[in-house]
């Protein structure tokens, strides 16, 4: 087991080498973040929500123009280098 | 009490918790809170408020807490009759201490009150009171002149203002009566008279003073007390439709601020409507429906208070004097709150040195000390927008600010002094450092340890790149876009854009294009190829070179030269200009169109050309192998990876609007681009820049082709 795992380990390590990924905002501001590739998205959210100042939930994170679930990584959703995450101001109602 | 009976109404009141409206059951939860030491959360839905209630009501039940559920049960009666169940003694705490409360607003005692006139005034329009409306307490209006000094009416205490400190009131508290829907016309009338005081405290210049009408609901504050009044200050509302004149003029100045959202606009400055002789009463009336759907009766009660104003100046220069931040202070702080996590470390930061209300340059760099982000707005644009507008919102994090609280931030402050006007934002490195994209400017530290050109990142800052990357950015970008128009001139431009990198170390190497050129003739000469072998200096490549040779004929005439500049690329010189003509004809013409329309557009701003073109081209296409879809693809690449020089681009070339943020996200290559905001899909408007490169390429392939 512990060669398996090592093994693994090892693999992973190469996968999970960080990546930076930049956070962009719809008025043109830039956040820099440099994340490990297994490392949760949903840790990003976080992270730049506090670094705004912004809540969580009032923000929306876009990749390619799909929303990001609490459990992608960039690993997950096959980022690479210097890819961009959109945030969107999170909107309610709309509907009766 | 005698348990049994106290508990003999049990099972009716806990049956008709879940007939409150959200805000009785908040209230309720207040008073529980309040009264019988729970300590009940309001949050939550309608459901979980109920169930936290009847929760709690249970408990006092099998624990046998009379005492508790005596209290509990007041409050539940009185949340439901705010305003007829007055006798209670449990009411009667809460009058006593608001007034309590509220007696530090009238230091100067009971005597200026024009109570007596008002008090009759008043009393003149209790029979349009509605009849409806449940008894009220024998409070001010309906007191008696004579009796009413002796028991001094609560005032009321509203939220603090920066722009305004309440001196006093200088009428009594009246009270609207509700009105039933958007057909019920309701009047009330407030008379008061100045006293000389206050009339001489209108007329000095500094301090300045004003007397304001202030307004609050029923929601906030009750003439008896309830449980909101104790604690909380009242925000301003006024009814949602209403009139208020002043005698007999109505007053302009707005009233509701946002909708439904009390508390959003300042108290409305009488001003000159006012009679400011001595002994001459003043007259106010409000006229107002309840336009609110659903309908939500509420009471108003109108005063006006006597303030002394603080300008925005003023509030400014207070900032000025006693609110500046060192750098260091900022610094402390900023590395403070940056948390130390493995997984995930926060890079630089690109921040605007505008303010986010006015988008002018910030002169006084303003946030909360509670703000986490560093990005400032203006002190003067804010409290100017918040004089209007009282929200008292950050317009950066949105969140309520104290207006004590703000800072200005000296570390913004020395950015704003190190960079000269024309500088909108700079970089923000983690470690405090900070720059301008094109490291012109930055912190001492920065600039000792960066040259100018900064060939580390991967921005469009080094002036080498933006000079040899623009023309060939443009055809590119048009290339593309043709691809989508016009499928079957597309595949010549099959660039493929996977080694960028590679192109781009190039072109630092060497400033001058020339070897590229060269190189990039080479590759295109073996279009057919596809894409993939096509060549590595595939955006590079096109544009200039081909430039010489084949140009069409019939071209239209050069536009004036945004390229001219380009001494890299003194082939292009020739071409490039022609270039812009007609783009930027097919920008206005296709303006929203799709893709697929700007091609005929192009064709039409260059008949001449259009043809020669379309023959020429089709022999070329015939000889690619490709299979549309994939070299649509390919073309999405190579624009996109030539995006990451437009800005450096737009500068230089008027002609063209920026459209950099235009570009379309393909796949991979728009990974390397690190500056360009990406769309999820190709924007028509590279489809109009497309035709232009595209020919060039075209002809540069196969010349011959061409012309026949």
């Amino acid at each position: 087991m512990s060669d398996g795992e090592h093994q693994q380990e090892s693999k992973m390590e190469d996968a999970n080498a960080p990546i930076n990924i930049k956070v962009l905002t719809q008025t043109g501001e830039e956040v820099f973040f440099k994340i490990k590739r297994n490392t949760k998205l949903s840790k990003l959210q976080g992270a730049y929500a506090s670094k705004v100042g912004k809540d969580v939930g009032s923000i929306r994170f876009l990749y390619d123009g799909a929303r990001i679930n609490d459990d992608d990584t960039p690993a997950t959703l096959e980022m690479e280098d210097n890819d961009t995450i959109d945030v969107m101001v999170e909107q309610v109602g709309g509907s009766a | 009490m005698a348990t049994p009976s106290a508990w003999a109404d049990f099972d009716t009141h806990r049956h008709n918790v879940k007939t409150n409206t959200v805000d009785r059951l908040k209230q309720i939860l207040t008073g529980f809170n309040d009264e019988c030491g729970t300590n009940l959360t309001k949050g939550g839905k309608k459901q979980d408020l109920i169930d936290r209630i009847t929760r709690a009501l249970d408990t006092w039940r099998a624990t046998n807490d009379t005492d508790k559920w005596t209290k509990a049960r007041t409050i539940m009666q009185q949340v439901r009759q705010p305003r007829s169940y007055s006798s209670s003694s449990y009411t009667g705490d809460h009058t006593y201490t608001t007034s309590a409360h509220h007696a530090s607003f009238q230091p100067s005692g009971s005597s200026n009150y024009s109570h007596i006139n008002n008090a009759g005034s008043s009393s003149e329009h209790i029979p349009r009171y509605n009849p409806y409306a449940p008894p009220r307490r024998p409070t001010v209006p309906s007191t008696t002149s004579q009796a009413a000094p002796a028991a001094a009416p609560p005032s009321i205490r509203f939220k603090a203002s920066p722009f305004f400190r309440v001196d006093r009131a200088v009428s009594s508290v009246v009270e609207c009566p509700e009105s039933g829907s958007a057909v019920d016309r309701r009047q009330q009338t407030l008379m008061f008279t100045l006293s000389n005081d206050a009339l001489q405290k209108l007329s000095t210049p500094e301090p300045k003073y004003q007397l304001r009408l202030y307004c609050t609901s029923s929601m906030y504050w009750t003439q008896s007390g309830g449980f909101k009044t104790a604690t909380m200050p009242c925000p301003i509302e006024f009814p949602p439709t209403c009139e208020v004149r002043v005698n007999g003029t109505a007053l302009s100045a707005n009233l509701k601020g946002m909708k439904k959202k009390p508390g959003t606009a300042p108290p409305p400055d009488l001003g000159k409507l006012l009679r400011t002789t001595p002994a001459t009463p003043n007259r106010i009336e409000m006229v107002y429906v309840n336009s609110q759907q659903p309908a939500q009766p509420k009471k108003y009660y109108l005063v006006v208070m006597l303030v002394e104003v603080t300008t925005v100046e003023q509030l400014i220069d207070r900032l000025k004097k006693g609110k500046y931040k060192s750098k260091q202070e900022i610094f402390a702080k900023m590395f403070q709150s940056s948390s130390e996590d493995d997984d995930i470390v926060a890079g630089h930061q690109k921040m605007s040195l505008k303010c986010p209300l006015s988008y002018m340059r910030i002169q006084t760099p303003t946030r909360s000390v509670h703000c986490v982000h560093p990005q400032c707005f203006d002190a003067m644009s804010w409290f100017s927008v918040m004089e209007q507008t009282t929200t008292w919102l950050c317009p950066v994090c949105e969140k309520v600010l104290n207006p004590e609280e703000l800072i200005i931030d000296g570390y913004f402050d020395e950015i704003l002094k190190h960079t000269p006007e024309d500088v909108e934002d700079v970089i923000v490195e983690p470690d405090g450092d900070w720059h301008t994209a094109d490291n012109k400017h930055g912190s001492e530290k920065w600039k000792a340890a960066h040259a100018p050109v900064k060939p580390v990142q991967p921005k469009p800052a080094s002036p080498v790149k933006k000079r040899s990357s623009t023309p060939q950015d443009l055809l590119t970008n048009r290339t593309n876009g043709s691809s989508q128009s016009r499928p079957s001139n597309a595949e010549i431009v099959i660039l493929d854009s996977d080694d960028e990198d590679e192109g781009r170390v190039k072109r630092e190497l060497s400033p001058s294009f020339d070897g590229m050129a060269a190189r990039g003739r080479s590759s295109m000469s073996s279009v057919s190829q596809p894409p993939r072998s096509a060549t590595q200096s595939s955006d590079v490549i096109d544009l200039t070179l081909d430039t010489d040779d084949d140009e069409p004929p019939a071209r239209p005439a050069p536009a004036p030269a945004p390229m001219a500049s380009l001494s890299t690329a003194p082939v292009a010189k020739r071409k490039a200009p022609d270039a812009p003509s007609p783009t930027e004809q097919i920008w206005k013409k296709s303006r929203g169109d799709g893709p697929g329309s700007s091609s005929p557009a192009s064709g039409a701003s260059a008949p001449a050309t259009s043809t020669g073109h379309r023959n020429g081209l089709l022999p070329l296409q015939e000889s690619f192998p490709l299979p549309r879809p994939g070299t649509s693809q390919a073309h999405l690449a190579t624009a996109s990876g030539s995006t990451r020089y437009q800005p450096s681009y737009s500068p230089n070339s008027p002609t063209y609007p920026q459209y950099m943020p235009l570009t379309p996200s393909a796949q991979p290559p728009r990974r390397l681009s690190g500056n360009t905001p990406r769309q999820p899909y190709a924007s028509p408007m590279d489809g109009r820049y497309a035709n232009v490169p595209h020919m060039n390429g075209a002809t540069s392939s196969s010349p011959e082709s061409w012309r026949t």
